[in-house]
């Protein structure tokens, strides 16, 4: 992964910070760092020796296309886990203890193999230990190769208490999961190597990018980016091809208001693993279909890379450039010719898919890619569990193109030097958001009717754009609000949506948001 | 998924187990088989950390060098050590035992010389046997012998079989249930994600009727060719390790619990046809040298489920060579609203990882509201079915030991898992397998096609109803 520098005058340090003394503690962290080590104390009755904190995310556009490999907009928000961790005595056998502020997530003690072997993830089971398993397991094999002498492949890593506070709503769209996963693998890295261990941005994203897919969700890397690279005050444009990378932006500076992002969560809980076989992994099946039926019909040879290792809809793009157009380098990212050529791609999507828009069958997908139904379900469906009765893949290409397009658009307006008035960064802004809503909801078919009644409040009392944010189907929405009106549409989602539902204990502050661009992940040692 | 889930808790809880299910209570059936699984599969606030002291293993067979318990049950108690700890190791010689407890690093393990000193050993709550086959019979007769007087002794977990022969199995189910422990046995392919997604998608009525089934398995070791290492009792008819008790027993255990019926009729052909095998080295290559071979090569089995008059067929190959076009391991199960496929490149459906195909009626929680047809595809790539369904065995110990999760509470007088999603297996499931078997050799000893002795006799409080009409 690259860190790149060249979209900001601050200096971006490189490698995860780590803050020696409290007195080091950016101040807006410091109270939930007193407080995550006061609770390690109260169950473990003893000191933690440091606490690693990962940041949740927001994206403001550009929703299901990191796995298809295109650019997105995401931004560390101020929610984070936190994990204070204790690392026990190497004369015991090595033993991972975790303990969550959340009575949802009940405590868990399990061993580590003494030959160093990996440990076992059960991807049938929900269960929040798998996620602490995902991250020590990434960093287990990362130290393993990058410090092959000092790690001996047939020993153990150390044991662990761990305790885990956090403020990001598990299933709310804000990337929990990624955060946790990060926080881990960094913990875990911190309390094998020492305090003196620098560990690159680069290096953490790298390893935490797949992480998930041991728990059987096959998502993108962009959660893991916006968490280990967030800085304060700015946004992120992450690319993943070429290469994955990071670039740190501020928002313009407008004349008369401040640019806000508003979050408000739905309070409907979509849990990503539970629903995946008709959602989260389907889509990713449906596009990856989609991109093999384009590439049929036009006949161009795609090559196995991707998140599935079965192509995707940016490779045939340039694959059909390369073919059709004399291209001799794939897209590198240059936003006016990406524009185009996404254009010419809507058009390829319109022309091969929408004869089948109501769907494809099983037999329908299988014939469009020239192969039997059994060549079809070993290829496309055995990755990971899937359910349908139809794939729209018309629909869902429809979308990946059609947002990616929107993001280039997005990021165009965000670099923009000057604006006549704020109104040409609001409008067209908002304008993005909306269209990506409006897709989302009839391409991806990934809203639902709580995220529709939060954006139709959102955007008649001040809010520009308004769009669900993350995976979708229930979470969280994010809203492009003037920081005048920011109080209009909190009190409005208040009144004319939290009211009427469950707020399951939560006041207004935890469910609506108003958060600048945080830092991304760091480490706190605790003095002695 | 989670508001769904507690409106449906009270219905789950207040199911009366004398209820006789008929065509209207079918769907509050659905909702209890769905609260169920929902409680199985979502195990975050199912604490692994009780408030008591851990259950205290005595291990029969644990050997830290070789054999199958350290496949699998040990990392699976890795994965639960606040809930199983090892505190007795037994083996045939000392010095194994002495030196697992060292490599494993068990401090708080003691080492045995006998089985009478381990009988006897009062910090030992659960006792687990994983030895061979033509050892256990002895073995637990002496167990329970010397142990009369351990208070502490209240669960014993076996291997799978429980004796060579029906005879030796009754004697230690006999043995278990007049001492009044908690039996388990390890039928752990009814703990595989896949078998229960089956099971779901057959109680949930996704396939309808079931029309028939086809079963196809390859044994392993039983074709023209052994492993010079593989020990003697294997090939021996008397040993009852074989190609009937695994390979048949575990598959047709699989079977019954996913279709919620066991066998009314039965007949089977069994075959020798290979009487001497070539030995061959660790690289697979013929050594020059042959063995000779009484187990069986080659199981014909047909035979039909008590509900529907369900026709069975299956056939089981002994081993090498293995099928060229068709996988090593088929279910194939045939309704009249769909079908549900299970295929495996080993042969052995309870310790492998498996791939599902499934095509019929939307599951009742598909809220699509296409009219197509369902089409499922469930595989898990980085499941561990070795460790896994093991664990999961040992998790439903826990689960019941610390009542840790009310849900999945098992009812008092819970003597054998029949067709539930919930609980563990036990001696008197294990039972009504070597029965089976038992009727199998007898269908071929006399030629006919016989009948399978009632259930009755082994109460199952809790079986699953068939479908409605």
């Amino acid at each position: 992964m690259i860190l790149s520098n060249e979209l900001t005058r601050l200096k971006l340090a490189m490698s995860v910070p780590s803050y020696q003394t409290f007195e080091d503690i950016p101040d807006r962290l410091q109270e939930s760092y007193t407080e995550v080590i006061r609770d390690f104390k109260v169950v473990y009755g003893h000191n933690a020796e440091f606490v690693t904190r990962s940041p949740g995310r927001v994206n403001l556009i550009g929703d299901h296309i990191d796995y298809v490999d295109f650019s997105v907009l995401p931004m560390a928000i101020e929610h984070a886990v936190t994990c204070a961790v204790k690392v026990t005595p190497s004369t015991e056998i090595p033993s991972v203890t975790l303990t969550n502020s959340d009575s949802r997530f009940a405590q868990r003690r399990f061993d580590l193999p003494l030959d160093g072997s990996d440990i076992s993830i059960d991807p049938s089971v929900s269960d929040w230990s798998n996620y602490f398993k995902c991250g020590l397991h990434v960093a287990q094999q990362y130290l393993k190769t990058r410090f092959a002498a000092r790690f001996p492949a047939d020993t153990p890593l150390a044991g662990l208490e761990v305790f885990v506070g956090g403020q990001v709503f598990t299933g709310g769209g804000l990337s929990s999961s990624a955060a946790f996963i990060c926080a881990v693998a960094l913990a875990v890295i911190r309390a094998n190597t020492g305090h003196d261990f620098k560990m690159p941005k680069q290096e953490l994203t790298q390893i935490t990018a797949k992480a998930e897919h041991f728990v059987g969700v096959n998502n993108g890397g962009m959660d893991q980016a916006a968490s280990v690279c967030g800085e304060v005050d700015h946004a992120l444009y992450v690319e993943f091809k070429p290469e994955l990378k990071a670039t740190p932006f501020m928002f313009p500076k407008l004349k008369n208001s401040e640019i806000q992002f508003v979050i408000a969560n739905t309070m409907v809980v979509s849990n990503k693993v539970e629903t995946a076989p008709t959602n989260y992994n389907l889509r990713v099946v449906e596009v990856v279909v989609a991109a093999n039926v384009l590439a049929a019909k036009y006949g161009v040879a795609l090559g196995r890379v991707g998140n599935s290792e079965k192509t995707t809809l940016r490779e045939f793009m340039d694959a059909y450039y390369a073919r059709y157009h004399g291209a001799t380098e794939p897209w590198n990212g240059d936003i006016e010719q990406g524009i185009s050529r996404l254009t010419e791609m809507l058009k390829l999507v319109e022309d091969t898919l929408a004869e089948h828009s109501s769907g494809y069958t099983l037999q329908q997908a299988s014939e469009a890619v020239n192969s039997s139904m059994q060549e079809f379900s070993r290829d496309y469906l055995t990755n990971f569990p899937v359910r349908f009765q139809v794939l729209k893949l018309y629909q869902r290409a429809k979308h990946v193109y059609s947002e990616s397009l929107r993001v280039l658009e997005a990021l165009k307006l965000m670099l923009r030097e000057s604006f006549a008035s704020d109104l040409e960064f609001f409008d067209p802004f908002g304008q993005l958001m909306n269209e990506s809503q409006k897709s989302c909801d009839e391409m991806y078919e990934c809203s639902c009717p709580e995220i529709d009644e939060i954006c139709k409040i959102a955007k008649a009392n001040g809010a520009y754009g308004s769009r669900l944010t993350g995976a979708g189907w229930g979470g969280c929405t994010v809203h492009l609000v003037p920081l005048s009106k920011v109080d209009d549409v909190r009190e409005a989602l208040a009144e004319q949506y939290y009211a009427k539902h469950d707020m399951q204990g939560l006041t207004l502050d935890d469910v609506v948001l108003v958060s600048r661009p945080a830092l991304g992940s760091c480490i706190m040692e605790v003095g002695s | 998924m989670t508001h769904e889930h507690h409106r449906l808790l009270p219905i789950a809880l207040h199911i009366d187990n004398s209820i006789v299910f008929t065509k209207e209570t079918f769907w509050i059936q659905l909702q209890w088989t769905k609260a169920h699984l929902l409680a199985m599969n979502q195990r975050s606030s199912v604490s692994t950390v009780p408030k008591t002291n851990p259950l205290r293993v005595g291990f029969i067979g644990l050997s830290a060098t070789k054999g199958w318990a350290i496949k699998s049950h040990y990392p699976a108690i890795l994965q639960l050590p606040s809930q199983f700890q090892i505190t007795a190791v037994l083996n045939l010689d000392v010095e194994t035992s002495k030196s697992t407890i060292s490599k494993l690093k068990l401090t708080r393990a003691k080492a045995f010389e006998n089985i009478e000193q381990f009988a006897q050993y009062d910090k030992i709550d659960l006792v687990v046997v994983s030895v061979n086959v033509p050892n256990f019979h002895q073995l637990v007769v002496d167990l329970f012998k010397y142990s009369q007087g351990s208070p502490n002794f209240k669960y014993l977990f076996s291997e799978w079989s429980l004796g060579r022969n029906l005879q030796e199995a009754q004697e230690i189910y006999q043995l278990a249930s007049s001492r009044g422990i908690r039996t388990i046995v390890s039928l752990q392919g009814r703990k595989s994600p896949y078998v229960l997604r089956a099971k779901e998608l057959v109680s949930q009525g996704c396939i309808g009727h079931i029309n028939s089934i086809e079963v196809s398995v390859i044994g392993g070791f039983y074709g023209y060719e052994r492993p010079s290492k593989s020990p003697d009792y294997l090939y021996d008819a008397e040993s009852g390790v074989n190609l009937i008790s695994m390979a048949f027993g575990h598959t047709v255990d699989i079977l019954q619990y996913i279709t919620g019926s066991y066998f009314s009729q039965v007949n089977a052909m069994i075959f020798n046809n290979i009487p001497t095998q070539a030995l061959i080295d660790e690289r697979g290559k013929n050594m020059g040298q042959e063995k000779s071979k009484s187990a069986p090569d080659h199981l014909l089995f047909q035979g039909s489920l008590k509900t529907g008059n369900v026709p069975v067929s299956c056939s089981f190959k002994g081993g090498t060579p293995v099928k060229k076009f068709t996988k090593n391991l088929v279910f194939d199960i045939h309704g009249t609203k769909g079908d549900l496929k299970l295929e495996g490149d080993a042969g052995f459906a309870e310790m492998s990882n498996l791939v599902l195909y499934f095509c019929g009626q939307r599951p009742s929680e598909d809220l699509s509201t296409s009219s197509a047809e369902t089409m499922e595809v469930y595989h898990l790539r980085n499941y561990n079915s070795m460790v896994g369904n093991i664990l999961r065995i040992y998790e439903a110990v826990a689960d019941h030991h610390f009542k840790t999760n009310a849900r999945s509470k098992l009812t008092e007088n819970y003597t054998r898992q029949g067709f539930q999603f919930g609980g563990f297996p036990t001696f008197a499931d294990a039972i009504l397998v070597h029965r089976l078997i038992d009727v199998v050799l007898r269908s071929h000893d006399q030629k006919a096609t016989l009948p399978v002795p009632d259930t009755d006799n082994i109460n199952a409080p809790q079986d699953v109803p068939p479908l409605p009409d």
